[in-house]
């Protein structure tokens, strides 16, 4: 038998984790093929027949064992079926110079791993040994796998329930020791009356007469909630629940609750906390927040604005490294942030809007954002029901007032169907919010000039730089709602090309 | 048929079809539905069509609700005759924008890009529960589009099916409702074999459709489908052929 010195390598390390059982009862047979096996194996056994080989087959459990058949004391057919009952895994050649038709279907109903006839050839041997290693090193990389799979899931800081239903079938440690049970059988009965545990809290996920917390988490897979659990002791604890359905598996669901109660954040949820002003200011708690975010790997909104338009888009934080947050958002994102040096983020994690500032660094290619200063922002533009759009020229207004025109001094800095932002070079006498105006605006971008008349309300005045700014309200008739709905769409399409059209 | 229909009214839930626009082409006519659905304050407005019809229709929803009052537009798909006004009715309200993943980035180009305002659907849909009723999205991805969706109305009972059952009829067969299913068939055919993917996809959207009691379906395009209709529809819409089946024709 000539051998190929690369492939007799490849198979040996290949081989090296396994060892084999040789059984023959043929001493020349047995001594030739020890001398090939001994070159493949690290560990190899020889015996002489089935007796023998299911001895040493006991003693030392070889992965791969190749058997004659005709054999005294105990045939090899008898020595493989016996070894099957032992180790249902183990690979068994069997090797004859009977071709049998009956001893073929005997091997395949014992589920031997094949059949071959001798005199062996060396390439047929090699050949079936690869197929071998390839199937035990699958068995192999399959149990680390369900070996580590099992720890991840027990020692795992995560609270897992595995649900049938509206039933729990497994639950993992942490999750049976934050319950304070022992076993599954408890968790299931403490889990009908799961709803009373979830506290109520601001903005939190509880049983309410609006919400039934079990439908709301099915009916959105994927959404993260907050919650709020207390432990035996009676210590409220704050988790970030996730509902996963498991695909092809129906009626069973994976829920899991991330334990983020040492960020410190319940009292940001709280409105009427006396120290929640304080704490929204804190960096290092809305550091809390973010950081929240990104252990859950939760979708967060980046919120920017160009004239008035809007330009949101998903972000998800990736990394955070002292001060400094890494974001990703898609490029026409981060072109609004190079634009405005700020952004807005909002998540249904989060108790408000979190203003970020200190932009460190923008990389178009990797489509990230870094920024280093974060504050929630209890007001913010985001909270806006209705779009707003900065006019261009085809836009006018007149304001009347108590019997008084004014419109050379006025400009308009944005437009909605609900109301207008006008800054006065000079504001009337006695003009205070609350009063009553009438507001005639004028539309020329086509040949036809649309006017629109209305009484609107003096909502807000501001002072800046000796110019005043004053937010006007109105509640518009149905046509000159729906001409201004048309003159903001066709605006904000213009803005969308001038802003597309920006080169940074 | 009007061009605004109620099709089912219980005092607290509602179902509008109103029927604003028709696509005139030189042998045959489309008309397009759209749909408003009222439940107690709150609606939501289904396939509202392109910019062209947008006046019209706020008029015609303004019978019925404050537009402002709208809580959700849901977009079938991506089409101009479908999605086209979407920014004039992001403007008009503050209701959540309904649609396919696929769509979200396309509706820049419609004018809006305020992706704050969209719910992205994924494939396998979704579910808003009202009370003990819901509206479920219906998966009808390549039917015709690639990220498409039917609504079913748990309340009334009516799927709104999109694309899916629309009729090209004759002017003068335009908007006649379907009292003989054999005799409306025609008028489907050449409309799904040409716009439809494959046979696969028609028999995978049978099959969530019968998960549900549908006593309705109201497409985007033609005549509603009531009572045995339906059912004739949905056998006959599992043995439609489309793009699939003749690619060898298609491409020589």
């Amino acid at each position: 038998m000539k051998m190929d010195v690369n492939a007799l390598k490849r198979l040996r390390s290949l081989l090296h984790p396994y060892s084999l059982l040789y059984v023959e009862d043929n001493a020349g047979l047995s001594a030739q093929a020890g001398m090939m096996f001994t070159k493949l194996f690290d560990t190899f056994y020889s015996a002489a027949d089935g007796e023998e080989g299911l001895k040493l087959f006991k003693e030392h459990r070889p992965q791969i064992v190749i058997t004659d058949v005709a054999m005294p004391r105990m045939d090899g057919m008898r020595m493989a079926e016996l070894i099957l009952q032992i180790e249902p895994d183990t690979k068994i050649i069997i090797a004859t110079a009977h071709d049998e038709i009956p001893l073929l279907h005997r091997s395949i109903e014992l589920g031997v791993f094949d059949y071959l006839i001798k005199p062996l050839k060396l390439d047929t041997i090699l050949e079936t040994l690869m197929r071998c290693v390839n199937v035990l090193d699958g068995a192999r990389h399959q149990k680390i796998f369900n070996m580590n799979l099992h720890t991840v899931f027990n020692y795992q800081n995560n609270l897992l329930l595995l649900l049938h239903a509206h039933t729990v079938v497994m639950a993992n440690q942490p999750c049976l020791d934050f319950f304070g049970v022992t076993t599954v059988e408890e968790l299931k009965n403490k889990f009908k009356t799961f709803d009373q545990l979830l506290l109520a809290h601001n903005g939190f996920l509880y049983n309410h007469n609006e919400i039934d917390w079990f439908d709301e988490i099915s009916s959105h897979t994927g959404k993260l909630f907050n919650t709020k659990i207390a432990t035996i002791d009676g210590v409220p604890h704050h988790f970030i629940l996730s509902f996963q359905s498991i695909p092809e598996k129906e009626g069973y669901s994976v829920l899991s609750f991330n334990d983020v109660t040492e960020l410190g954040l319940l009292k940001l949820y709280d409105p009427n906390a006396v120290e929640r002003e304080r704490l929204s200011k804190d960096e290092k708690i809305v550091r809390g927040l973010l950081e929240m975010a990104m252990r859950n790997g939760a979708k967060v909104k980046v919120h920017n604005f160009y004239k008035g338009l809007t330009i949101t888009n998903d972000g998800l934080i990736v990394t955070m490294e002292e001060k400094n947050v890494s974001l990703k958002t898609p490029y026409i994102q981060l072109k609004a942030i190079q634009l405005s040096d700020t952004f807005y983020l909002t998540s249904d994690l989060f108790p408000m809007s979190i203003e970020a500032k200190g932009i460190q660094r923008i990389d178009f290619d990797d489509q990230s954002v870094q920024f280093s200063h974060y504050t929630l922002a209890e007001t913010s533009p985001i909270r806006r029901d209705t779009i707003r759009v900065v006019p261009d020229g085809t836009l006018q207004v007149t304001i009347l007032y108590e019997g008084r025109k004014y419109e050379s001094d006025v400009k308009i800095l944005d437009v909605s169907i609900q109301g207008m932002r006008v800054e006065f070079s000079l504001l009337p006498s006695g003009f205070a919010a609350n009063n009553q105006v009438i507001l005639d605006m004028v539309i020329t971008e086509s040949l036809r000039p649309i006017i629109i008349n209305t009484a609107a309300t003096v909502f807000r005045i501001t002072e800046a730089n000796h110019r005043f700014e004053v937010v006007f309200f109105y509640e518009l008739h149905a046509q000159g709602k729906k001409a201004l709905i048309d003159y903001v769409a066709k605006r904000q399409l213009v803005l969308i090309r001038e802003f597309k059209g920006l080169q940074l | 048929m009007k061009n605004e229909t109620i099709l089912y009214d219980d005092g607290a839930h509602k179902c509008i079809m109103f029927a604003l626009e028709d696509e005139e082409h030189q042998d045959y006519s489309l008309s397009v539905n759209q749909y408003l659905i009222i439940q107690k304050g709150g609606a939501i407005l289904i396939d509202p069509g392109c910019g062209a019809i947008f006046d019209e229709l706020y008029d015609a929803i303004s019978r019925y609700i404050d537009p402002s009052k709208l809580k959700y537009i849901f977009f079938s798909h991506q089409d101009p005759d479908v999605a086209g006004s979407i920014s004039q009715w992001s403007i008009a309200s503050s209701a959540q924008l309904v649609m396919s993943q696929l769509w979200v980035r396309f509706m820049g180009h419609y004018g809006l890009m305020d992706m704050g305002r969209i719910i992205a659907l994924e494939d396998h849909g979704a579910r808003i529960k009202f009370g003990k009723d819901f509206l479920q999205f219906i998966p009808a991805h390549f039917l015709h589009s690639p990220g498409n969706f039917s609504l079913y109305d748990s309340r009334s009972k009516i799927l709104f099916s999109g694309d899916i059952g629309a009729a090209i009829a004759s002017p003068q067969n335009l908007n006649k409702d379907v009292d003989d299913f054999n005799e409306h068939r025609p008028y489907l055919e050449g409309f799904h074999a040409r716009y439809m993917a494959g046979n696969r996809f028609c028999r995978a959207w049978v099959h969530c459709v019968r998960k549900y009691d549908v006593s309705i379906i109201a497409p985007q395009h033609g005549s509603l489908f009531k009572g045995e209709n339906v059912t004739k529809f949905l056998e006959w819409f599992e043995t439609v052929e489309g793009g699939w089946e003749q690619c060898e024709a298609l491409y020589g």
